[in-house]
């Protein structure tokens, strides 16, 4: 199956590419691209003016069910999400059951990961079974292919082994992803401790819990040289030249006044808890002060959220919306492939771009295209924070290699057929 | 059909968003309903066949007997039952119990839950009134407008009168939901603790925040002492019970510098000699009892209200 895209406007630095372009795809393997391709014989064509078309995007920290917690999510619901949100690389947090801290972890997943459309890569956990006590074996995990580390949203206490764990990382050369909470503040609260919290009677974590965790990353990351990334910062840090920082999408639109808008929803209870400065984070992302945009996809049951809001567990879906919500609030599409392809993917060591012969990867966005998330989603989550409310600019198709390209293909048909 | 009662509203899940219209009432309402507790016999037929179910998932004494008794006064079923005697010791979630009490056709739950916003939940899922009667730290609302009412009949028109709160407000259900209804009503609310009890982030709800209750003692026109909560307490929130009675009890010393009208209240139950020492119960200006009496009438008053509507 033959397709060429045309009139779209093609994104991709790598290339110098930025302008209105035609991209001829066969099989899922990218021939050409340029200005004016004409068409062959029995070559679908699609229309695609007004869209956008550049590599697909590329997440960090994902949480994956796939170690013993299927119920929340495998690697079908998850390739599904990821396609639908315009994902073609997902780098899996360590979290699971059991945990990734051994290699024989990582060659499993990786494993099993393999029979999907999406590419999947493993972040291991810096300490054994993420209890912040003993290093984990993050050379051979390296050696069965992670490409990163992490404390898997658990925050090493200690601040020797913290220490140690990143001085043993930076020699193996991969960066390590950590989470910005004092390990005894947050355990105070369930959300951002301010007048709302005040008001509406929960308890709050306050904003210096990640002050205070963000200045010590930074000082150890400092001492030992190691490549890390803070994520996610739920406000804007100043001054912080040696760290690369990361949100969340949803945090660029979300804040605490949403719990009180939709009282007690609990997919707004997330761990670090949504701030009250959304638009101090999309200025520090215009200024470059932020480095990744993530989704910060955790996706729970009906058991673990309809329920009230401190007893549920923490974490909200993302990968479905993120591209959505960050561009709602930030209109600018390099800016956020920048910070939600380029930038991961180089952290990660992972290649993106247009590479003529080889697998596509690339995605159509409509950024005209007004919806609503509803259920029923693609995750196997029930916990969306934007559903029911409106999203600018949605992904019409997630071209990735050749094996799902013909159903790929067709559903960007429909879509688009659909929109214009 | 969704019973939106007299009140306007299916629930009563918090006086935060109520109006100064409904808040008074309730507590009109309850006046009339005050007489009854005082005739030979309690009881008018005001809720008859209707049936009003008490869950209680959190330890209570006054306050379930005080709806229980409110109920039975307006002739309802009661149906109670507490965390000991459910399920939810055997692992079931609150909405299956509510679920399951849903298909006994119930008109009314009062609940109380040591998770903020449980009432909350419930409301969104079911058709029947939820009452509020303590949800964790957010609000109790019977207790607000019991206590709304004490004030009334002692000091009259609360607007422009100084109520001053003081104790754990950070984790007090009782002070969030007087400090919104004091606020509605005009009044000025001023709390007085400890910094780790009395957080600054309360001015953001139109209160002064003090933190020495000698501050104040001498201009306000009620004094609530909250309970220490013992139970809520987290770890390093006082130095020591003693320090705490000693700079923030109410003792006669500071009684004797009130005004001569200040009313002194306490949700109850009172830690005797922590928050209040004992003598201050004997002032002729402690209204703790009146509280407790006035409880009765304005439960029956959110009962009458939150059933008495579209559906009879």
């Amino acid at each position: 199956m033959q397709v060429l895209l045309k009139d779209g406007h093609l994104y991709d630095p790598n290339t110098d590419t930025d302008g209105i372009m035609d991209v001829r795809i066969r099989d899922g393997i990218l021939l050409e691209f340029g200005s004016e391709l004409s068409p062959n014989n029995n070559e679908m064509v699609i229309d695609c003016s007004g869209l956008w078309i550049a590599p697909g995007l590329v997440d960090v920290c994902t949480f994956c069910g796939e170690l013993g917690e299927q119920h929340r999510e495998d690697f079908a619901s998850l390739t599904n999400a990821a396609l639908a949100g315009g994902y073609t690389d997902i780098v899996l947090g360590p979290l699971g059951t059991p945990c990734v801290d051994n290699p024989a972890v990582v060659t499993d997943l990786v494993a099993r990961s393999a029979q999907y459309s999406v590419r999947y890569h493993c972040l291991g956990s810096l300490t054994k079974e993420l209890m912040g006590e003993e290093l984990a074996e993050l050379g051979l995990m390296k050696r069965a292919g992670v490409v990163g580390f992490s404390d898997g949203g658990r925050p090493i206490s200690s601040s020797l082994v913290f220490r140690r764990a990143l001085q043993y990382a930076e020699r193996l050369g991969l960066p390590v992803f950590l989470t910005p909470s004092d390990c005894e503040l947050r355990t105070e609260g369930v959300m951002h401790e301010g007048v709302i919290s005040t008001q509406i009677g929960l308890r709050g974590i306050p904003l210096a819990s990640e002050q205070i965790a963000v200045r010590r990353i930074e000082a150890l990351t400092q001492d030992t040289g190691v490549i890390s990334c803070t994520l996610p910062i739920g406000d804007a840090q100043n001054n912080l030249p040696s760290l690369r920082t990361g949100v969340s999408a949803r945090s660029l639109l979300l804040s605490d006044a949403d719990i009180e808008r939709d009282l007690y929803n609990p997919s707004f209870h997330i761990d670090p808890p949504l701030r009250s400065n959304p638009a101090g984070l999309v200025d520090a992302v215009r200024n470059g002060e932020v480095d990744v945009i993530f989704s910060h996809h955790t996706p729970l049951t009906r058991v673990e959220k309809e329920c009230e809001f401190a007893a549920s567990v923490p974490g909200a879906m993302g990968l479905e919306t993120a591209l959505s919500s960050a561009f709602t609030t930030l209109g600018d599409l390099r800016l956020i492939w920048q910070t939600m392809c380029f930038e991961p993917a180089t952290l990660c060591h992972l290649s993106k771009g247009l590479h003529l012969g080889e697998n596509v990867d690339i995605i159509v966005f409509d950024p005209k295209h007004e919806w609503v998330p509803s259920k029923p989603f693609m995750s196997k989550g029930i916990n969306e924070p934007f559903e029911g409310r409106k999203l600018l600019g949605k992904v019409l198709g997630t071209l990735i290699g050749s094996e799902s390209f013909v159903d790929a293909v067709r559903k960007l048909e429909v879509k688009r057929k659909m929109t214009s | 059909m969704t019973n939106l009662g007299l009140l306007g509203q299916k629930d009563v899940l918090g006086l935060r968003g109520m109006s100064s219209e409904q808040l008074t009432l309730v507590l009109d309402t309850a006046m009339q309903f005050r007489t009854i507790s005082k005739r030979a016999v309690k009881k008018v037929p005001t809720l008859r066949g209707r049936t009003v179910v008490m869950a209680f998932f959190e330890n209570s004494t006054r306050t379930k007997i005080s709806f229980e008794v409110a109920a039975k006064r307006l002739s309802a079923d009661v149906i109670s039952f507490s965390a000991s005697t459910s399920s939810s010791k055997k692992g079931e979630t609150l909405l299956d119990t509510a679920r399951n009490l849903d298909a006994m056709s119930p008109d009314a739950m009062v609940i109380r839950h040591n998770q903020t916003g449980a009432p909350h939940m419930l409301s969104r899922h079911f058709s029947w009134s939820v009452i509020n009667a303590g949800d964790g730290i957010n609000e109790h609302p019977s207790q607000g407008l019991l206590d709304l009412l004490t004030m009334r009949d002692y000091l009259g028109d609360l607007a422009g009168k100084r109520i001053a709160i003081v104790g754990d407000v950070r984790h007090s259900r009782v002070a969030r939901s007087n400090i919104f209804a004091l606020r509605t009503m005009g009044a000025q609310v001023l709390i007085a603790g400890p910094g780790t009890m009395c957080p600054d982030h309360f001015e953001g709800m139109g209160v002064e925040v003090c933190h020495h209750i000698d501050e104040i003692l001498d201009s306000v026109d009620a004094v609530m002492m909250l309970r220490v909560q013992r139970e809520r307490l987290g770890r390093a929130m006082l130095p020591s019970i003693e320090e705490y009675a000693s700079l923030y009890g109410l003792n006669m010393e500071r009684v004797q510098r009130c005004q001569s009208h200040c009313l002194f209240m306490h949700p109850g139950p009172i830690n005797h000699g922590v928050e209040m020492m004992p003598d201050v119960l004997d002032d002729p200006r402690t209204v703790v009892m009146q509280q407790v009496t006035n409880g009765i009438a304005v439960r029956m008053a959110l009962l009458h209200l939150a059933l008495s509507g579209q559906r009879e």
